[in-house]
């Protein structure tokens, strides 16, 4: 074998000419992103009328905080009803959050997963079936069903309770679907025939072997699920509006026409109140979540 | 060493995400302007949409009909009545799904499409309401009147159903107003006098306007003198002279929102094509009704607008000819003008990144903070005066000449083609503001809600919200002068315009208006096909179309586009 | 189950009979929630290509007939309308740039990462951190960022004046947007790849060096048949987003984006928007939908195809 880079029996971290351009690539790519950021974080700290019209990117002529606390002061959610109106408070709508994200992240997450062993593991023409309609549904754009889902989900009893939302959100169809699909498609069946041999039912297979065995995928699946759920203020919204989370508390804010929160600077504010939290979480666990994956792979 | 750094950052963040937490939660606790229920009065729950118009002027009428009702009893055991508001930032279209099961009882809403809205069944009748007697509550009414008296000949018609046995029944009733229009700074203008001159001293630019306060001014649009619009502009040439004039004296001529350009150019488009064609004309956009449009024509192989010469009857087969509308050329030919001209306009005026609080704030602090230009006029709606507040209050903590009761702002009027055949002020409403009651309301509670409805709307009622609001309802009432001494310079000019006008509401009660109700907004109805494409907003298609698009060519582009499109929505 | 050693047809027959019941069990759960929320909730929108809904005005009543109107005027519209082929256009080239642009960036930064070259833990960090930060909020920066401080720099910094936001400048402004979905896309794909590139045994990777495959050669003829699956999952997937794909405009115009930047999936978005929770607006959309999806359906058959037919065989 020829080949026409450097030859020397490298050890796997050899650095080429092609890892080197990847690196700039990278590296570019990281500061396109982070100097939007950095801008956002210091415009955050101008003000409007006497800072930020005059000044768009140069440092703070003073550095307030007036923004964060006007955010603080004003941040609550009002909950209506006939009995009044209540107000949540930041504590409890981070609860709400993590309540419907952690929930419905692990129902949207297991649902797909065990359909598509199912699908995978079980020729039945019905399997077929499921592969179709989930790229068929994927494809269909669906227009004005809002209203029948709220009618729904009122119909089963599921309106207004986080418990429901998980339930609603308990399907398997989309992406996460044919990823694991393809996964369970190439697994080797070795494992789960011999432990049949030992006398293992499906059951014991499915819980004690197969889904150990694609743990990091899933993991990863829940956790950009979790991720999107976190953000996700319309849904919540109007499905649960008893138990207002942190992204309906900003959404709130955001769209509000009110001057005070509607300046560049305040909304740079927001937008990094609202970054710090996620990141922190996603920081403080990227190992367990990420760094596994390159670990882990499918080997028992 | 790169684990305990990243250690180090994750927990760092941690801290920073929990002493934000104990911030939100102990330090300082949100504001409160929850109330509490009151078990002994009877509750009535009220939605108002919290948009540019606020919710002041709720809470004074709560206050003022709480103590006008304190001894009435709706239920047993308990006297008296609660308003209990919240207000929220969801459109009409947004709630519909959820008034039926939602608890609020009366709502206050924008943008809610009256047929769309009673289609689904949400809205109940309150013709009680609208044809009750007011002056039972000693309000300021006559003897007689009612709500509905109130209406335009257009409102009656559209808001008041017939039924099949004959009889009127009303599900709704306007509530606020939405104009677009031009904000002019009138200290400005005054101290730079920026005012045509009676007759003009020479050739020059600089000789058609007045030099001094004691020059005699134009006779304005209104074509008489001594009036309040003297020596504005009267006809759209005027308008850039003055433009160009005013950029010579180093002020920026205009400003408006570069984020939002495309809509509100749209909305301002309307508005001139309202002003120049008048209420009848202009009707027959929606209605349809047979009536002839007499000022139809075509563009000819020069670019240039020629007049058919004969009337055309608009009915709901033919209604995309009123696309051909003189108005519509001329408002689009004006439109070029000002968007293509740089020096006509603010840096930022398409800029996607300066919303309208941006150029609110630049038009209010232009001049005054050492740094940038004063702005001679702001393009809007008359709602923005409530937007602009904050900024109103942070001027006036430092200096209370910049009150928005001690600066000087004024609307507009818009200067007319000198085709016109209109000599009147037209306003073109565009917000569909509403207010109705929930169908399934508890039978205990209706007459309730048909006496709160009726209270909101009595003289003094209308009266407050203008003062409160610096806007008028989009009802027919007039205010005495005194009324409007408590208003803001630019509420007083807006109120004393409005009573001048005639009002189009874009509303109709046609097959055609009702089932594609969209169609007719100012977002769908300037669709053109172009040579350049298709566009739905006209200064967007004016300014970046490749190749170029002039105003002829878009206004052939939307008959082309309406015609071919008719009916197939 | 303590049976499951004795061969023979029974023992067969009966694993085949639990088999079913099992699968039965699990599947049935999925089904429900399938027929309830997906099929009970959509089945109107599907059924409304074939109406006409009208309101009343007398009764204040919708009236619904049916009707293949409808889906007629839908097929003119799209295949017709000089506005509509303009979006068809659009639609297919955001695909198409995003693909051959994002995917093979995607695909070499999961190899960097998998190869564990300097800085990879931060960078597969950093190139996820977009996708965690909700797309609002990316949106309002980004947007800020080109239209108010790439323009202030450009007059302060380097005192080139009259230099317009990205967004604003019509010259720039597609490039802004695709640059934007790509830039805030890799999270999700990375991470994929660079899982299924972690599966490939040492052995291999090691019987490849000594036969002088680095760099690239290693990353195209071993890294990349690897996440061949991953990899032809998202362009499946993608082949959908022709028709559903708001490439984040929405987050970025609202409501009002050039019609030549508009796809598919914003436009009957806005369609839906407009329509105000009217029904009478909603069977042309529904139509509209309906023959997308007798487009999309077999394109994305078709693709799934072609790229288990060419793609690379694993062994």
């Amino acid at each position: 074998m020829k080949s026409s880079g450097t030859r020397s029996a490298a050890p796997r971290e050899k650095f080429t000419v092609f890892s080197a351009i990847l690196l700039g690539l990278l590296i570019l790519y990281v500061i396109s992103l982070f100097i939007p950021l950095f801008w956002a974080f210091v415009t955050s700290f101008k003000d409007q009328n006497t800072d930020f019209r005059i000044n768009v990117i140069g440092f703070p002529k003073e550095w307030i905080i007036d923004n964060f606390r006007t955010i603080f002061m004003e941040f609550s959610y009002s909950v209506d009803s006939v009995a009044g109106t209540r107000q949540v408070g930041v504590g409890m709508l981070y609860l709400n959050s993590l309540a419907y994200a952690l929930g419905c992240s692990f129902c949207a997450t297991i649902v797909p997963c065990i359909t598509a062993y199912l699908c995978a593991r079980f020729p039945y023409k019905f399997s077929k079936v499921i592969c179709m309609t989930v790229i068929i549904v994927m494809v269909i754009p669906i227009v004005g069903s809002q209203p029948s889902e709220v009618q729904m989900a009122r119909m089963l009893g599921l309106y207004d309770t986080i418990w429901g939302l998980w339930i609603m959100k308990a399907n398997f169809l989309g992406m996460y679907f044919l990823v694991f699909f393809g996964i369970f498609k190439v697994l080797p069946k070795g494992y789960s025939e011999a432990a049949k041999v030992d006398g293992a039912g499906n059951f014991t297979v499915l819980f004690r072997i197969v889904l150990p065995l694609v743990r990091n995928t899933f993991f990863t699946v829940m956790l950009i699920n979790f991720i999107t759920f976190w953000n996700d203020y319309q849904t919540p919204l109007i499905f649960m509006p008893s138990f207002p989370t942190i992204s309906m508390g900003m959404w709130q804010m955001a769209s509000t026409n009110i001057q005070n929160f509607a300046t560049v600077p305040m909304r740079m504010a927001g937008a990094i109140i609202m970054l710090i939290p996620i990141l922190a979480i996603f920081l403080a666990f990227h190992k367990r979540l990420l760094g596994n994956l390159t670990l882990g792979g499918l080997k028992g | 060493m790169k684990n305990i750094l990243s250690k180090t950052c994750a927990i760092m963040l941690g801290l920073m995400m929990s002493v934000s937490v104990c911030l939100l939660a102990g330090g300082c606790s949100p504001e409160s302007t929850s109330e509490e229920i009151d078990p002994n009065r009877t509750q009535l729950y009220v939605f108002n949409y919290a948009g540019g118009f606020g919710s002041d002027w709720l809470q004074a009428v709560k206050e003022r009909y709480e103590e006008y009702s304190k001894d009435v009893v709706y239920e047993e055991g308990k006297t008296g009545v609660q308003i209990f508001v919240t207000n929220q930032k969801s459109t009409g279209e947004d709630v519909a799904g959820t008034v039926l099961t939602n608890h609020y009882e009366v709502y206050f809403t924008e943008y809610a499409y009256y047929q769309t809205l009673r289609a689904q069944g949400v809205l109940g009748d309150i013709t009680e309401a609208v044809t009750g007697d007011l002056s039972v509550y000693d309000g300021g009414d006559a003897e007689g009147a009612t709500i509905e008296g109130k209406l335009t000949d257009e409102q009656r018609a559209y808001y008041g159903v017939q039924d099949a046995q004959g009889q009127v029944h009303y599900y709704g009733i306007p509530h606020y107003s939405g104009y677009t229009g031009l904000i002019y700074n009138v200290d400005l203008f005054n101290e730079r006098n920026f005012y045509f001159r009676d007759e003009p001293t020479g050739d020059t630019i600089y000789d058609r306007f007045v030099r001094s306060s004691s020059d005699k001014k134009s006779a304005g649009p209104d074509g008489k003198h001594g009036t309040y619009d003297d020596g504005l502009p009267a006809t759209y040439e005027e308008f850039f002279i003055l433009l160009q004039y005013i950029s010579r004296n180093n002020v920026t001529p205009m400003v408006w929102t570069g984020a939002n350009y495309k809509d509100y150019l749209n909305n301002f488009v309307q508005a001139l094509v309202a002003d120049y064609e008048g209420l009848d004309q202009m009707m027959l956009n929606f209605t349809m009704d047979g009536s002839e449009a007499t000022d139809l024509g075509t563009i000819n192989g020069d670019g240039l607008f020629v007049p058919d010469g004969e009337g055309t009857a608009i009915t709901e087969e033919n209604g995309y000819e009123i696309m051909r509308q003189a108005g519509k050329y001329y408002a689009i030919d004006f439109l070029e003008e000002l968007v293509t001209t740089d020096s006509y306009h603010h840096d930022l005026a398409i800029n996607r990144g300066f919303t309208h609080l941006d150029a609110q704030n630049d038009f209010l602090y232009g001049g005054k903070d050492n740094y940038t230009k004063p702005i001679a006029i702001l393009l809007d709606g008359i709602w923005w005066e409530s937007e602009a507040n904050q900024t109103f209050l942070a001027m006036e903590a430092t200096d209370s000449a910049n009150s928005k009761y001690n600066r000087n702002f004024a609307f507009m009027p818009l200067p007319k083609a000198p085709t016109s055949e209109n000599d009147k002020i037209t306003l073109f409403d565009h917000i569909y503001s509403m207010c109705f009651m929930k169908a399934n309301i508890a039978e205990y509670k209706r007459p309730l809600a048909i006496d709160f409805i009726k209270f909101v709307n009595t003289q003094e009622s209308l009266v407050e919200f203008t003062q409160i609001t610096d806007t008028p309802k989009a009802l027919n009432y007039t205010m005495k002068d005194t009324q409007k001494q408590s208003m803001s310079p630019f509420g007083r000019s807006l109120i004393n315009m409005r009573e001048r006008a005639e009002v189009v509401y874009p509303i109709a009660t046609n097959s055609t208006y009702v089932n594609h109700q969209a169609q007719f907004s100012n977002e769908y109805m300037y669709y053109s096909a172009t040579g350049a494409g298709t566009y739905g907003w006209i200064a967007e298609a004016l300014i970046d179309a490749s190749p170029n698009v002039t105003a002829a060519d878009y206004f052939a582009g939307l008959y082309e586009y309406r015609k071919d499109n008719w009916l197939s929505w | 189950m303590l049976h499951g050693k004795k061969a023979g047809r029974t023992g067969y027959l009966k694993e085949k009979y639990r088999d079913m019941i099992f699968y039965i069990l699990l599947i049935a759960f999925p089904v429900v929630q399938f027929s309830f929320f997906w099929i009970g909730v959509n089945f109107n929108s599907i059924l409304m290509t074939f109406q006409k809904i009208e309101i009343d005005v007398t009764a204040g009543q919708y009236v619904t007939r049916w009707t293949l109107e409808t889906i007629s005027n839908a097929f003119q519209n799209m295949f017709g309308d000089p506005a509509m082929l303009q979006i068809m256009w659009t639609s297919v080239l955001s695909w198409f740039l995003i693909l051959i642009i994002g995917t093979p960036l995607g695909l070499i930064f999961s190899f960097y990462i998998y190869k564990e070259f300097p800085l990879s833990k931060a960078f597969r960090v950093i190139l996820f951190l977009p996708s965690i930060l909700s797309a609002i909020v990316m949106a309002t920066i980004y947007n800020f960022f080109v239209e108010r401080a790439i323009p202030a720099a450009a007059s302060e910094w380097f005192g080139i004046q009259g230099v317009s936001g990205l967004f604003t400048n019509t010259q720039t402004r597609y490039g802004t947007l695709i640059f934007f979905n790509i830039w805030v896309g890799f999270g999700t794909s990375v991470l994929m790849y660079s899982n299924g590139m972690s599966t490939i045994s040492q052995e291999i990777v090691d019987a490849a060096h000594i036969d002088g495959a680095n760099g690239l050669r290693e990353f195209w003829y071993i890294s990349l048949p690897l996440v061949w699956q991953t990899f032809s999952t998202f362009v499946i997937v993608g082949v959908a987003g022709i028709f559903t794909n708001q490439i984040n405009l929405y987050a970025l115009y609202g409501g009002s984006a050039p019609l030549n930047m508009q796809t598919y999936g914003y436009y009957l978005y806005m369609r839906t928007v407009a329509a105000a929770g009217n029904s009478a607006e909603y069977p042309p959309i529904a139509a509209l939908g309906f023959i997308m999806t007798l487009i999309a359906v077999p394109l994305t058959l078709l693709v799934r195809r072609l790229l288990e037919k060419f793609g690379p065989k694993e062994d």
